[in-house]
């Protein structure tokens, strides 16, 4: 098992939400984060998922955030998320309490590193393809998403 | 009926503009018109179709909310710490693990059941003061869970099940049907709860069923999830000060959740959806795609059925936008459509105006042609550069303007001889009936000489007969022989007469033969030219050669021109100048002789008369007046004409002319 799981979250058919998955695939193309990270692309369920969670040192979910900061910032974040991010995520329901849910449920996820990546994005709508804006933060969220696979989380 | 008469009297390029464009009007208008009919009913069938994904992706969320929730459930369900806790009946945890559990994933409720349904414990009740029996088994999913496993749905909880999950809980959830601020009627009164309801069968590890995890959300009262799709939907868009969206959920008829405001800054929960929409939806189970008033504003709308687990509509889910929006845009595109029209029009009647001018100026100009044509100027000629149809007109038009000139000027010249030729007419009948009676009147004076000479012919022959025999008888020197003389020589001249007025009448007989008029004018010019009365005199001879012989007596043709010549001498007073002249009129087949003097002329009023036998100018004794009738009785004898022209101090011209003969002439005798 490899130490670290990156849970890409988001709705591909819903534009912009769909930067999660585009910035994890972008990693399997690095041999060396492929070397530390299993990318699994979670859709918006994250409990489907909660077993391969389970004894990793580090999980990255990556995300997309909608209205709670700069538009096409990129921001990385340990969990539990501060009161303001809660309500950052573009899809129906909190992931941030389905991350609650699970650790209390999985008491042994409590002992693992939960990273939140955060693409902020200008809007989710019913499109293909991301934005030109978000696009362009792909490489800056790869790179901060690689930083958190090897090891040295930015903040 | 439609009356073009002052449209006809317009000019033609006037008439094909205006026709044009009323053509082009009446079509632009109509296609404005229909255009912007298609246009509207086009937008607002985007709008509905914006309204049904809008719809769809708001009915994805609240999917996906129900299938996480039943995500969330079925794991804790799944949880060894839950299957411990209520394998062993430890309410005080397990209540304790329920409300951790509640929390941590943000539910109204979570409650667990015994197999069978009855509630063990749930998030409000205290594990020490334990409510009642409650049979949860009434509901659906709790009933069902067993079978069907882990599931989540939208429910109908009831009041009173909800109440034992907290009085605060019930309390949100009841909603008091509320009048719209924009009137409309009233909704029904719940009678319980809508939530979002998910539950999943707690096992042992061998399989037994422990007990029904419950868990749910109550949407009435709750705006996070309208909210949420409103943001995701309409990113939370305004409109001169409204939300550009709505969403709202309906228990039944009953607004429970919505963006809707009732006027202030209220929400409308309460307030009920419209009658049409209600029946359509929720009794007919179909969807809303239309525009539909919502409690104080129109919106282009769409609503469909919400169902619960057992399939049976309990609600509405309903997205719309604000219908001014679609009013804006569709009149900004009308405006501009009929702008754009209208610039077009413009430029058309422009163009059409400088084309329809291109085809009518030389139409116009061939017009003024024409009209200068007619003012009698055929000077004129039109444009012939010109392309197709117009370029052969102008040619046609040259071309019969060409015509029209040649007919012009033939027109004119003759009416400009018009006059000379009906005068010269004139005098030429004048003149033939001058001769007709002429002729008339020369006939019945030589039928009447004819008579005379005949009956005094005979006497005259016994006369001189019986003087001749007594003159014989009587000797020279008797007394009487010179007086016989004179009878005989009185009787012979009487005798002359007679024979003269014979020629006269042509009662007398002659040979007739081919004879050569050139020939019988010498010989007569040779027997008289050589007297005294020509010493003074010019003959001047033109002659045509080689004409056909006539057909007569050359001995009466001889005396005719001796007559005519010695008459011209005569009234030349012997000194002038004498022209003959000869030739062959082919178009009459006739031989023309002309005898021309520079006499002093015959008054008019005697040219009538010179024909007459006994009329005479000269002195008494100097003539007989039988000359010219003689000669004029041989010329018609031998089928010829006479004609005589004189002009007083001028001088005098009688022309002949004769009939040519086929026959070859003989020559003469010297």
């Amino acid at each position: 098992m490899k130490p670290v799981l990156v849970l890409a979250l988001g709705n591909a058919l819903a534009g912009d939400d769909a930067v999660g998955g585009e910035v994890a695939r972008a990693l399997t193309t690095d041999p060396a984060a492929d070397a530390l990270a299993d990318v699994v692309l979670a859709g918006t369920d994250l409990f489907r998922h909660a077993h391969e969670m389970n004894g990793r040192r580090r999980v990255v979910i990556v995300d997309a955030a909608l209205g709670t900061g700069d538009v096409a910032s990129v921001r990385v974040l340990p969990h539990p998320l501060p009161a303001a991010e809660r309500r950052s995520h573009a899809h129906a329901l909190d992931p941030v309490g389905a991350v609650d849910l699970l650790q209390f449920l999985v008491p042994e996820l409590a002992t693992t590193e939960i990273w939140w990546l955060l693409v902020e994005v200008p809007e989710v709508a019913a499109a293909r393809g991301l934005s030109a804006i978000t696009a362009a933060q792909v490489p800056e969220a790869v790179a901060a998403l690689r930083s958190l696979v090897l090891g040295t989380p930015r903040e | 009926m439609l009356r073009l008469r002052p449209f006809r009297r317009w000019s033609l390029t006037a008439q094909l503009v205006v026709g044009y464009l009323v053509v082009l009007g009446t079509g632009g208008l109509l296609t404005s018109l229909v255009g912007s009919y298609i246009v509207s009913n086009t937008m607002m069938e985007q709008e509905r179709r914006t309204a049904r994904h809008d719809l769809a992706a708001a009915r994805s969320i609240y999917e996906r909310q129900l299938e996480t929730l039943r995500h969330a459930i079925r794991f804790a369900a799944g949880t060894e710490a839950l299957q411990d806790r209520v394998a062993s009946r430890r309410t005080p945890d397990l209540h304790s693990y329920l409300r951790s559990i509640q929390e941590t994933g943000g539910f109204d409720f979570v409650g667990i059941t015994d197999s069978a349904g009855v509630l063990l414990t749930n998030t409000y009740e205290a594990p020490d003061q334990p409510g009642p029996f409650l049979d949860l088994a009434v509901l659906p999913p709790i009933r069902n869970a067993a079978t069907r496993g882990a599931d989540a749905v939208t429910e109908v909880v009831p009041f009173a099940l909800l109440r034992r999950h907290g009085p605060a809980l019930e309390q949100r959830a009841h909603v008091v049907p509320a009048p719209a601020a924009g009137g409309g009627s009233m909704a029904s009164a719940p009678a319980g709860a809508m939530v979002q309801f998910a539950s999943a069968p707690v096992r042992a590890a061998n399989g037994r069923l422990l007990g029904i995890l419950y868990a749910g959300t109550v949407l009435a009262g709750d705006s996070a999830i309208v909210d949420r799709v409103n943001d995701l939907v309409y990113g939370g868009e305004r409109y001169r000060g409204k939300l550009l969206g709505s969403v709202t959920i309906f228990q039944h008829d009953l607004r429970i959740a919505t963006t809707v405001l009732n006027g202030g800054e209220q929400r409308a929960f309460g307030t009920a959806a419209s009658p049409q929409v209600a029946e359509r939806v929720l009794r007919q189970g179909r969807t809303w795609n239309d525009r539909a008033y919502v409690v104080n504003d129109w919106y282009v709308s769409a609503y469909e059925p919400i169902r619960n687990g057992e399939n049976e509509i309990v609600g509405m889910l309903h997205v719309g936008m604000l219908q001014d929006v679609f009013n804006e845009t569709r009149d900004r595109v009308i405006i501009s459509f009929f702008a754009i029209a209208t610039f077009g029009f413009l430029a058309i009647i422009l163009t059409t105006y400088i084309m329809i001018r291109r085809i009518t100026n030389p139409l116009v100009h061939m017009a003024g042609v024409a009209r200068r044509i007619t003012a009698g100027r055929f000077d004129q000629e039109v444009f012939t550069d010109l392309p197709g149809e117009l370029g052969f007109l102008a040619e046609s038009f040259n071309t019969m303007q060409f015509s029209l000139r040649e007919m012009h000027a033939d027109l004119e010249e003759w009416a400009s001889t018009l006059e000379d030729k009906v005068a010269q007419r004139t005098e030429e009948l004048v003149r033939m009936q001058a001769r007709v009676a002429q002729a008339e009147h020369l006939a019945s004076l030589g039928m009447l000489s004819a008579g005379v000479a005949h009956e005094i012919n005979n006497p005259l022959g016994g006369i001189l007969a019986l003087t001749s025999l007594a003159l014989e008888d009587t000797p020279p020197e008797d007394p009487r022989h010179e007086n016989l003389q004179e009878v005989v020589r009185q009787t012979e001249r009487c005798r002359n007469i007679v024979k003269g007025l014979l020629e006269f009448s042509r009662q007398s007989s002659s040979d007739q033969e081919p004879v050569d008029i050139n020939e019988v004018l010498v010989k007569t010019l040779n027997l008289i030219e050589s007297q005294a009365l020509f010493f003074n005199v010019e003959v001047v001879r033109e002659w045509q050669q080689d004409m056909p012989p006539v057909e007569g007596d050359r001995s009466e043709l001889q005396q005719v021109f001796m007559n005519l010549i010695v008459n011209a001498v005569q009234s030349m007073s012997e000194k002038g100048v004498i022209r003959l002249a000869t030739r062959y009129d082919e178009a009459a087949d006739q031989v023309e002789v002309s005898v021309a003097d520079t006499g002093r002329g015959i008054p008019r009023e005697l040219i009538d008369r010179i024909f007459d036998p006994f009329f005479t100018t000269k002195a008494s004794g100097q003539g007989t007046g039988l000359g010219l009738s003689i000669a004029y009785g041989i010329i018609t004898k031998h089928g010829g004409t006479i004609v005589v022209e004189s002009e007083l101090g001028a001088g005098t011209r009688f022309t002949v002319r004769f009939p040519a003969s086929r026959l070859v002439a003989s020559e003469g005798m010297g």
